[in-house]
């Protein structure tokens, strides 16, 4: 068998993978190999010194800073402040339309003949809208 | 500080369906449990203090919204190092704009990159001047290769994971991951094939 064909069985014994039939032909490959031989201690070498790294601390306050994000973000559960604000448009838009309303109303007073039945139907109207409003 | 719970016993799972069910104090021990993990991830991938804490708070805010989507009995760690290590990887490739790969070498070998800067790798500022230069010298090894083949050397060897861990937090085939690793394997092989013996391994080895 080739070395490249034996690339994978090697890694996986390196790492300790492979099972007893594939380490035994790893290892009668290393035997008469020296390419292999050298190639393995290399890799091992990479795992030893990589896993040798000085371990990594977080910085100080690290999951203080993080978890004071979290308990920010979850104490406003979202759905509710979608419904809020949902709401808060819903009562804004029927204001604006009661205030739209009573301005036209009051042009039709204002520009409208005196005693017409438009003038006479606009007051009456404006008097429930405003009753409305001014509850 | 009073501890109401002890969390000692429940597993990273069960604490994960606590947090996914609004218990804040479940996700505290998460990130109390996963903090050096996956600031230290993010650092090796960054090379940079700052940036590698501002990608892990963002990793964990990003952990606790994706928890709804968080399925029962899937294994926390690999799901956590996967939301981290994407997040590293945008960060990589919006910094360094779209001229480099991620993939490819980002030197030749031997060369020094022209205006590469010097990683910051250190946790804290005065362990530099204790730092052995082999740490040093590996350590910039590391950062010269492509980030998606440090992350698999990072994840298989800091964090001892399998290679079907790493296909879970990667997304990659099994095969992928195989030859990758391979790959990068290869890579420090040659790089570290230089350095002289002892220093950063005397450590691994004596502990
Ligand atoms: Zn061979």
């Amino acid at each position: 068998m080739s070395c490249a064909d034996l690339m994978e069985t090697l890694q996986m014994y390196v790492d300790g993978t492979t099972d007893p039939e594939e380490s035994r032909r790893a290892e009668d490959h290393l035997a008469e190999c020296e390419d292999c031989r050298h190639r393995v201690e290399g890799w091992r070498r990479v795992a030893r010194v990589v896993a040798g790294l000085e371990p990594v601390m977080a910085p100080e306050g690290f999951a203080d800073r993080v978890m004071e994000s979290i308990r920010r973000e979850a104490a406003v559960p979202r759905r509710v402040a979608i419904h809020d604000s949902h709401e808060s448009l819903t009562v804004s838009w029927t204001w604006a339309a009661a205030a739209g309303l009573m301005i036209a109303l009051g042009l039709v007073l204002w520009l409208g003949p005196e005693g017409s039945a438009a003038a006479n139907v606009a007051r009456g109207l404006l008097q429930f809208l405003a009753s409305l409003l001014g509850r | 500080m009073s501890v109401a719970r002890s969390w000692a016993g429940l597993p990273d799972e069960k604490l994960a369906e606590l947090s996914a069910a609004g218990d804040t104090d479940a996700f505290a021990e998460l990130v109390r449990r996963y903090q050096d993990r996956l600031y230290g991830l993010a650092l090796r991938l960054t090379g940079d203090r700052q940036e590698a804490e501002d990608v892990a708070q963002e990793a964990f805010i990003n952990i606790f919204r994706a928890l709804g989507r968080y399925r029962r009995g899937e294994r926390f760690a690999p799901w956590a190092y996967k939301i981290t290590s994407n997040l590293c990887i945008d960060h990589l490739r919006r910094r360094r704009g779209q001229v480099v790969s991620l993939d490819a070498p980002s030197g030749a070998d031997g060369e020094e990159d022209e205006q590469r800067p010097i990683p910051d790798w250190s946790s804290s500022p005065e362990k530099v001047v204790l730092e052995q230069e082999g740490e040093q010298q590996v350590l910039q090894a590391i950062d010269e290769l492509p980030p998606n083949y440090r992350l698999v050397v990072l994840l298989r060897h800091v964090d001892d994971m399998t290679y079907d861990d790493i296909a879970a937090v990667t997304g990659l085939p099994l095969g992928t991951v195989k030859n990758r690793l391979f790959r990068a394997r290869e890579m420090l092989r040659r790089k570290l094939s230089h350095l002289r013996q002892g220093t950063a391994e005397a450590r691994s080895v004596s502990t």
